[in-house]
Order: C-alpha cells, then structure tokens, then sequence
C-alpha cells in the first residue's frame, strides 16, 4: 500500500523541531524566498525597486537585473508572499479574492460563490469526508461573501482579512487543494498522461497536492484555474536570458498576474 | 512545538465534535478523556485485526492535537499505560509509529478515522512481529520526546 508507505529506522534526530521541509527548490540563483515566517502577503511595493533592494543581485547575476528592467515596462507593484509551501496557492487567492471585490466584476464573484458552494459535491463524489471539508469550504465562502464590492477604500479591510493568521484565509488556502485535487481527479483523460508514474490520480494528489507544506507545480496550476475559471499568468524570472522574460499564461477569465522566482511565487501588477 | 493547546480555536473545537460524532469504526472504541493529557486528546482502544499476527491483543492509541493541527498532523503514539506496543517491524517499543501520514505525508484531510485505520492495516500487513532495526538505540535516544520532532525516512513500500 504505497499510502502507507512505511520505513526504516528514523534518521539522526535534527536538534531543532523539524521545521517544514524546504519547501522551495533550492536554486543557484541570489533569490531568496521570503522568510516562512514573514506575513501571508505583504503591503503593496514598488517594483522592481523592491527587489532590486532587498535581494542581492551582483554582477554575475545580472541577467535578472536585465529581466527585472524588462518587466518594470509591464509591472509597476508587488506583493510578496509567505514562502510557506503555499505561496502559489496563497498568492492565487489572494488575488482572486481581491479581483473580484471591484464592483465590475460582481458577476464572476456570483458565479465563483455558486462554484464554491457546490464543491462539496464534488469533493464527496471524489471521496472527501463533506463533514470535514465544510469547515473549509465555510472559511472560503466567508471571504468571498464578505468581499462586498468596493472601492480601493474598502481594500486595506480585505487584505487585513486577507492575511490575518487566525482569519479565514488559511483555511480557504488549504481549501484550494482540495478543490485542484478534485478536478484532476474529474478530468483524468487530461491529467492521466502526465502523471503515469503515479499509481493512480488519487494517490498524486494525496502526496503532490493535499499536504499543506507541497509546493504547487505545473499539473496543479492548471487545475486550479479551470476548475475556478479564471486567468492565471507567470513571469518567469529565472536569469537565463537578459533579453527576454518567458511568461506562462494558465486558463482563462479574470486575470491574476505572478513573478516566479526559482521555487517562490508573488503577486506583481501591472501600471 | 507545543502540545499544549492553551486555547481552543472555534474551527478546532467545532471539527473535532464533528470527527467524534461521525466516528465509527466496529471493534474501535473512542474516548475523550486522556488522563494527564491537554485538553483534546483522544484514546483510541482497538483490539489486533482478526486474521493478522495481532489476533486477540487490544492496544491503545493515544492522540493529541498541536496547535497548529489541522495544518499539521496529530501526534499519535502507541500509549504504553494502558497496553505495550505492538512488535511491529514499523512501531518502535516505545509506541512511535513510522507512518508517512503523520508526518510528511499529512494532509488537513485526514481525520481520526481514517488515521486509525491506517495503523490498524500497518498491523493487518504486519510480515513478522519484530521491531525495527535499532529500535533499543532509537527508544534511548528520543526517550519522551514527542515523535512529531523525529524525521523520519520512508523506504519501504512493502508493508
């Protein structure tokens, strides 16, 4: 039974508390992700500036100088977020939530509450306990009926909301999972072909998705943005080129911008 | 990391009525109150599955909820008190059990049921009643510690 994966005896016993395991890849690159234990998402700052300030790129990185420049034409603010295991899942929430307070978008953020609340549905059809997962779902469908439309006046309330470490945005974080897991699992002619060195979809999402400290990958990206229905595009900031930036666009609708940096996502905007 | 959950969050409480509630396992017997344990934690007396090396044995699991529960995994030990371990290549002397879904493999999903049933089926797999290679020097070296601080390796598919 590869879920009960068992094992031989413990290794050295780690003199601190096992922390997360690193949930970043580890890189060459001078990008540091951001401390585990910073805020889920920080305050609005400039960018690049921000970056350019606080990571030490020298000369024999410049090639991210020369990308950050590139995309400054594009992007003039970011938000960095907790490099957790879930900054992927965190900054896509993020975003969605704050997308859909602007009065403008009131009939996707109806139509998203409608997917929410049927989710549970589907998540017992792929063998979710309902019982368990409604405390998640709950927290999710709070944030979203909250976010009454507003004004930018209304935004500092959401992000406060948004990254309080006792209110509902870490739960609906981890709700995102689940919610990704459950479409893999629904659309199998799609996903089967990239994850034959799985035993079976449900055990790929059991160990590459479900655990809260397990980075996203490309599989669950484009899950989450079908199965939400909206629009998800990555800059890729990875050094290799001076004269160009790769940019992934994942599914389609409402638009939520990402700065990749080797193994952390952030949320960037553009002017 | 702590094990003395000093305040009930209400998503906690609220949760774990819920997996109590619903809980029903034949043969597995639940209790609220673990003596000289925080609030919240469980004992879970179970006796050996029928058909394996564990036949007419009972054991009891105690389980105890961190903090940051339901992001990470219950610690769940054999409780000696109340009944020795099993020998079990996958289950130290001293009740710490190897089991990825306590420790890398948890997800908020799991619950206390399908918890115990995992290790019942580490038992029903069971291939011989032999601790763990070093499982004297392991009990030595931990003595009392919580296993959650232990990092353990997971390399044998095979039980």
């Amino acid at each position: 039974m590869s879920e009960l994966s068992s094992s031989e005896p413990p290794s050295e016993p780690p003199s601190e508390p096992p922390s997360e395991p690193p949930s970043e890849t580890p890189s060459e690159t001078p990008s540091e992700p951001p401390s585990p234990t910073g805020p889920f998402v920080s305050d609005l700052f400039p960018f690049p500036s921000h970056l350019l300030s606080t990571q030490n790129y020298s000369t024999s990185t410049s090639h991210f100088v020369a990308q950050l420049n590139l995309l400054s034409e594009t992007y003039s603010s970011i938000r960095i977020v907790k490099g957790d295991g879930s900054c992927f899942y965190r900054s896509f929430l993020y975003g969605l939530i704050t997308i859909l307070a602007e009065p403008e978008n009131e009939s996707e953020r109806l139509r998203i509450i409608e997917y929410v609340q049927k989710s549970i549905i589907t998540l017992e059809e792929q063998g979710y306990d309902p019982l368990i997962m409604e405390g998640f779902q709950e927290e999710l469908l709070e944030l979203l009926t909250s976010t009454i439309p507003s004004s930018r006046s209304g935004s500092l309330n959401l992000h406060t909301t948004l990254t309080d470490p006792h209110g509902p945005s870490q739960m609906s974080t981890w709700y995102c999972r689940p919610l990704c897991s459950s479409y893999i699992k629904s659309h199998p002619e799609t996903f089967t072909p990239f994850l034959l060195s799985y035993p079976s979809l449900d055990s790929y999402c059991k160990s590459e998705i479900e655990p809260s400290s397990i980075e996203s990958s490309e599989i669950s990206i484009q899950a989450i943005v079908k199965a939400f229905g909206v629009k998800v595009g990555v800059e890729y900031l990875d050094g290799h080129d001076e004269e160009k930036v790769v940019r992934h666009v994942f599914g389609e609708g409402l638009e939520i911008n990402m700065l990749y940096r080797p193994g952390h996502y952030d949320l960037i905007y553009k002017k | 990391m702590s094990h003395q959950r000093l305040e009930f969050s209400e998503s906690f409480t609220k949760r774990q009525l819920k997996e109590i509630a619903k809980f029903s396992v034949p043969g597995f017997d639940l209790n609220q109150s673990a003596e000289g344990c925080p609030p919240g934690s469980l004992l879970c007396t179970f006796k050996g599955p029928s058909d394996s090396l564990y036949t007419g044995e009972t054991f009891t699991l105690r389980i105890r909820f961190p903090t940051t529960h339901p992001f990470s995994s219950p610690e769940v030990i054999f409780h000696a008190p109340s009944h020795p371990a099993p020998l079990h290549p996958h289950i130290y002397t001293n009740g710490h059990i190897c089991l990825s879904i306590l420790s890398s493999e948890w997800s908020p999903a799991l619950t206390i049921q399908s918890i115990v049933l995992s290790i019942a089926s580490l038992l029903s797999t069971s291939p011989s009643k032999t601790p763990p290679e070093g499982d004297e020097q392991y009990c030595r070296r931990v003595k009392n510690r919580s296993p959650l601080l232990t990092s353990w390796l997971y390399d044998d598919d095979n039980v």
